[in-house]
């Protein structure tokens, strides 16, 4: 039996009525429950480490992440390494991707050091540093707030008498492991 | 032994497996009086085939076999299905079973501690469905046994009368239809019953019941699992079974099909189970519910198997859910004593 | 004969272990004085200022200042000692830390005979007191270390002196009050005094008999007056932890994120208040008292030893370790850690030394059967935080109140499948404290390279409108000297 006119017509009527409706609620919903209205940019760059050694080739983490929100690639943050891209990878909902190596490789977390003695008081690290981590005047000693260094080397490449120095950042050492408390008799 | 034979809570992993073993066997002996020596064959080659598939998976995995099959989870899995295989079925039933519990159930998921499902429970369902014949005629018929007629039926096939039959809750929902409850208590099944109790079935619950009782004792089990299943399951069916002519009673709920055995062995699995006494005790009626509805509207006489791996699915929700709280946590400030209270 | 109501706490606490004690072994055993021939002292892995000469062959009196911590305590030294060297180690803590440990040859063996500070009134007010405290290196003897003066801060209402030593094997606090229960006494009465504390709770398990009657015996006429109290616990470990003990003394439950002062309630260690009696005296904190004790100890015994005393010297001081393979934990059993036997010398928190034989665990998987979840005095999951933490879920682990662990290792003793469920959870709690110090560092370092934008930015806004000025000025000049020349050629 062929399908008269009308009930194909009332076929496609209803099909289109129910996707209408579908999608309404499907827009509706998610407008509703949209979660955090928090820009993207934020998001990204609260995902980086902030070392702003610019390294990806940008000046800073906060540039980097409006790459990112403008779809540059995820893998070329060194310092982040694979722990900041899966969490990119998991905000923007893409793949995660090894770190792309010319820009870098992940290495410790480092701290600038300061050779006092050598240190002629030039103020160009002073300047080249991105978050004003180090202390110092014209033709005075140089020091560096080690607290508040990134480890971004950013500073070693300006210095006239090469008296910066890189050392890793100390961390406690793991906990002895102690697997055996050698229970205790209990009967 | 003296180890085994040691009261207070267990000290390894193969204690616990070891302390149910133990509260397994007047169960087993009780059923081995009822239903005869295929029990045991039952309990045998679901062995066998448990520690095969254990022994390959640990093999296939790249695992040590030795603490696996030493461990007595394997066999516990077995034991636990050879009692819930029916006691006249064909050998290969209870062989291919043991392998299914242990492949699928549990070398599937990474081996012991890994599974979501109980392995035992979903061995039977699998064979409930693969092979239903097999799993619904060869039950035998309590107390019309020798061990010869045991082994005369699985030469003869499954049809030797009298010797096999439907289980009790299967019995009440098809023979039964139409009787009222006095022409029902004159079956042979509920011969020197009463108030809808099949003799031979009740007495195996009740072995299973001492058995609970020495694992909750020995702290192996706790009480909010099984006393879930039966304020469920029974809660329901008191609500609903006051006719006995039409609804299975309570009593007969209760003591027959896998109620108990279930409600003390399978629900208390730790590894599939809820883990805090709260999750275990709303685990436990949410397979007493939804036993009853099998048993009431469902396709099959017995749902205990399908109520256990629905709830199986439902633990991590209700582990979320019934986390008990933390001494400590914030807004904790509680009591009598002075201060910023 | 004694004025003070004894109460027996009616309150359980959940979970924990009723544990064998083992504090026989050391319970009647004479206290002996220990003078080792050298100390090695750790010194603080963070900022602190030496106060004293440290070059080699130097002489440092017994109780003079050494160096003070970042906290502001002051460490006296604990003996007249001549300085032999400064080596790099690691720390005694339960994660050992890079540190330089300063080792020092024992001249003379006696402690300071004379008040190395000038003693305080009987009365003193709370300003003295806390410089006082932190003159003397008070810190919390009962494990924690923390300086005590800092403590004494906000709306005090509660003293609760902490006698319950749960852990089994340990006697160092009983001893303290067996011995030193005047000066307990003195320095309770100093600091409610000084506080205006309304109560007093000693809270004491009910395994420690001779301690009760110590200080019910010696209980001073100006108490009398007070509301001073005992509360006996049932041993049960760990009811001696900070706030398990004042939710079973008092019924109060204090947040894991807060600490008990937050709420008026003092917590001492009754060898930290003996240790305050005499810095009132003006002796600084240079001894303690160590039990040195476990199955592996040839004859267990208990010590006053200086701070610094090698762990080599105590142990040989008790008749050394019995012949084999043995592992010597700092703290005891339960609480306790493994120490390398390089480690430096005890410090003002070693209250015990625990030695065993070293037992390899055989493991196998979790199978949830929830043992531990009984066990743990704060009811916390530990099975599924062990299944959170194998998974690399460290979130989640937290999400199910990993923060909240006590670190007790009651869970390690119960595990029937023998997991390291205590180490596990300190690995996971060290890994988040790593991650949310790198969040806060991230955060800072965003701040700074913002401010710094910012401040470029503002700076060029400047240059550029001094430049847009001055190029202003420069063309009104211009035009003056034009309309001037104008004039001139009109």
């Amino acid at each position: 039996m062929m399908p008269s006119a009308l009930d194909v017509l009332t076929t496609i009527l209803a099909f289109t009525g129910l996707l209408a409706v579908g999608g309404l609620l499907l827009q509706t919903l998610s407008r509703r429950f949209q979660v955090d209205g928090s820009p993207l940019v934020a998001k990204i760059d609260a995902c980086l480490p902030q070392t702003q050694c610019g390294q990806c080739g940008h000046p800073g983490c906060r540039p980097y992440a409006e790459a990112i929100a403008a779809g540059e690639a995820i893998n070329k943050c060194p310092p982040g390494g694979a722990e900041t891209i899966a969490a990119l990878a998991e905000l923007l909902g893409v793949e995660a991707m090894p770190l792309d190596e010319t820009h870098g490789t992940t290495a410790e977390p480092m701290v600038a050091v300061i050779d006092e003695d050598v240190c002629i008081g030039c103020t160009k690290c002073i300047a080249a540093c991105p978050v004003d981590a180090i202390l110092g005047a014209s033709k005075r000693m140089h020091t560096v707030i080690a607290d508040e260094c990134t480890g971004c080397d950013l500073c070693l490449a300006p210095c006239p008498v090469d008296c910066i120095t890189l050392i890793p950042r100390s961390r406690p050492a793991n906990r002895i492991s102690t697997p055996s408390v050698g229970r205790l008799a209990h009967d | 032994m003296m180890r085994i034979l040691r009261w207070g809570p267990p000290r390894t992993t193969r204690e616990i497996m070891q302390a149910v073993w133990i509260a397994l066997v007047p169960g087993t002996l009780t059923s081995l009086w009822v239903f005869g020596s295929g029990v045991l064959v039952n309990i045998c080659l679901t062995a066998v085939g448990a520690l095969l598939a254990e022994w390959l998976g640990q093999r296939l995995r790249g695992c040590a076999t030795k603490p696996a099959l030493q461990d007595g989870s394997t066999l516990l899995t077995a034991w636990l299905l050879g009692l819930a295989l029916p006691p006249v079925a064909p050998l290969w039933l209870p062989l291919v079973g043991g392998m299914i519990a242990i492949g699928c159930g549990k070398q599937l998921y990474g081996g012991l501690g890994q599974n979501p499902l109980n392995p035992a429970m979903l061995a039977y369902a699998i064979l409930l469905i693969g092979a239903p014949v097999a799993m619904t005629t060869g039950w035998a018929v309590p107390f019309q046994h020798a061990p010869t007629v045991t082994v005369q039926a699985w030469l003869h096939g499954m049809t030797a009368d009298g010797v096999t039959g439907a289980t009790v809750l299967d019995l009440y929902r098809t023979t039964f239809e139409g009787l009222t409850a006095p022409e029902i208590a004159l079956h042979p099944m509920f011969e020197g019953g009463g108030f809808g109790i099949a003799p031979g079935v009740a007495w195996v619950a009740l072995s299973h019941v001492v058995g609970g009782i020495y694992l909750l004792s020995r702290r192996v089990i706790r009480w909010q699992a099984p006393v879930g299943v039966l304020v469920g399951l029974l809660g329901l069916a008191a609500f609903f079974g006051i006719d006995p002519d039409n609804q299975v009673p309570v009593l007969t709920h209760a003591l027959a099909g896998a109620t108990i055995f279930a409600a003390l062995f399978i629900v208390t699995d730790p590894v599939s189970g809820a883990t805090s006494p709260r999750g275990q005790w709303w685990f436990g009626v949410g397979v007493g519910v939804i036993t009853y509805l099998i048993r009431t509207y469902g396709l099959y006489p017995d749902g205990i198997a399908f109520a256990v791996l629905i709830m199986n699915f439902c633990v991590p929700w209700i582990d979320q859910y019934t986390r008990p709280r933390i001494h400590g946590e914030v807004h904790a400030i509680r009591g009598t004593g002075r201060g910023r209270l | 004969m004694t004025k003070y109501a004894t109460t027996l706490s009616t309150r359980r606490l959940p979970g924990g272990l009723s544990a064998p004690d083992g504090k026989g072994l050391t319970a009647q055993v004479p206290l002996r004085p220990l003078t080792p021939e050298t100390l090695r002292i750790a010194l603080p892995t963070e900022r602190y200022m030496p106060l004293a000469a440290w070059s080699i062959g130097s002489i440092i009196k017994a109780g003079a200042p050494l160096f003070m911590t970042a906290q502001g305590v002051i460490q006296a030294c604990p003996r007249t000692v001549q300085v032999t060297q400064l080596v790099d180690g690691m720390t005694l803590s339960s994660i050992p830390e890079r540190c330089q440990i300063l080792q020092l040859t024992v001249l003379e063996p006696s402690p300071p005979t004379q008040p190395c500070l000038a003693p305080l009134s009987s009365r003193p007010d709370p300003a003295d007191l806390q410089k006082r405290a932190a003159e003397a290196g008070l810190v919390g003897l009962g494990g924690a270390g923390f300086p005590a003066h800092q403590k004494w801060s906000g709306e005090l209402h509660t003293l609760v002196v902490n006698g319950a030593e749960c852990e089994p094997f340990l006697t160092a606090d009983e001893r303290v009050m067996r011995e030193r229960a005047p000066a307990i006494w003195h320095a309770i009465d100093v600091l409610m005094r000084a506080y205006s504390l309304t109560k007093c709770v000693i809270v004491l398990e009910d395994n420690t008999p001779d301690a009760l009657a110590a200080l019910q015996t010696t209980h001073p006429e100006a108490l009398q007056d007070r509301d001073v109290s005992f509360t006996i616990l049932e041993s049960r470990y760990p009811s001696g932890a900070e706030r398990q003990l004042i939710w079973l003394a008092l019924g109060l439950e204090i947040p894991t994120t807060a600490r008990p002062v937050e709420y008026g309630i003092l917590v001492h260690n009754p060898g930290t208040l003996a240790a305050l009696a005499d810095a009132i005296d003006g002796y600084p904190l240079t001894d303690r008292i160590v039990t040195v004790t476990g199955p592996s100890i040839i004859s267990p015994g208990v010590f006053r030893a200086p701070i610094g005393t090698p762990i080599n010297a105590l142990i040989a001081a008790a008749g050394g370790l019995q012949p084999g393979d043995h592992q010597v934990r700092h703290g005891g059993p339960y609480m306790g850690w493994e120490i390398p036997e390089e480690a430096p010398g005890m410090h003002a928190m070693t209250h015990c030394l625990y030695a065993a034989p070293a037992i390899a665990r055989t493991t196998s998987p979790c199978i949830r059967c929830g043992l531990c979840a009984e066990a743990c005095p704060v009811q916390l999951q530990p099975q599924q935080l062990f299944a959170a933490l194998s998974h690399g879920q460290l979130d989640h682990a937290m999400h199910e109140g990993l923060a909240h662990c006590l670190r007790c290792g009651a869970c390690d003793q119960v595990c029937p499948s023998a997991l390291p469920l205590t180490d596990q959870f300190q690995t996971g709690l060290t890994r988040q404290r790593a991650l949310s110090d790198e969040a806060k560092r991230a955060d800072r370092a965003r701040e700074r390279f913002n401010a710094r934008a910012r401040r470029l930015e503002r700076q060029a806004a400047e240059a550029e409108t001094r430049r847009h000025t001055r190029r202003q000025q420069s063309e009104s000049a211009l035009e003056r000297i034009r309309a001037a020349r104008a004039k001139e050629s009109i």
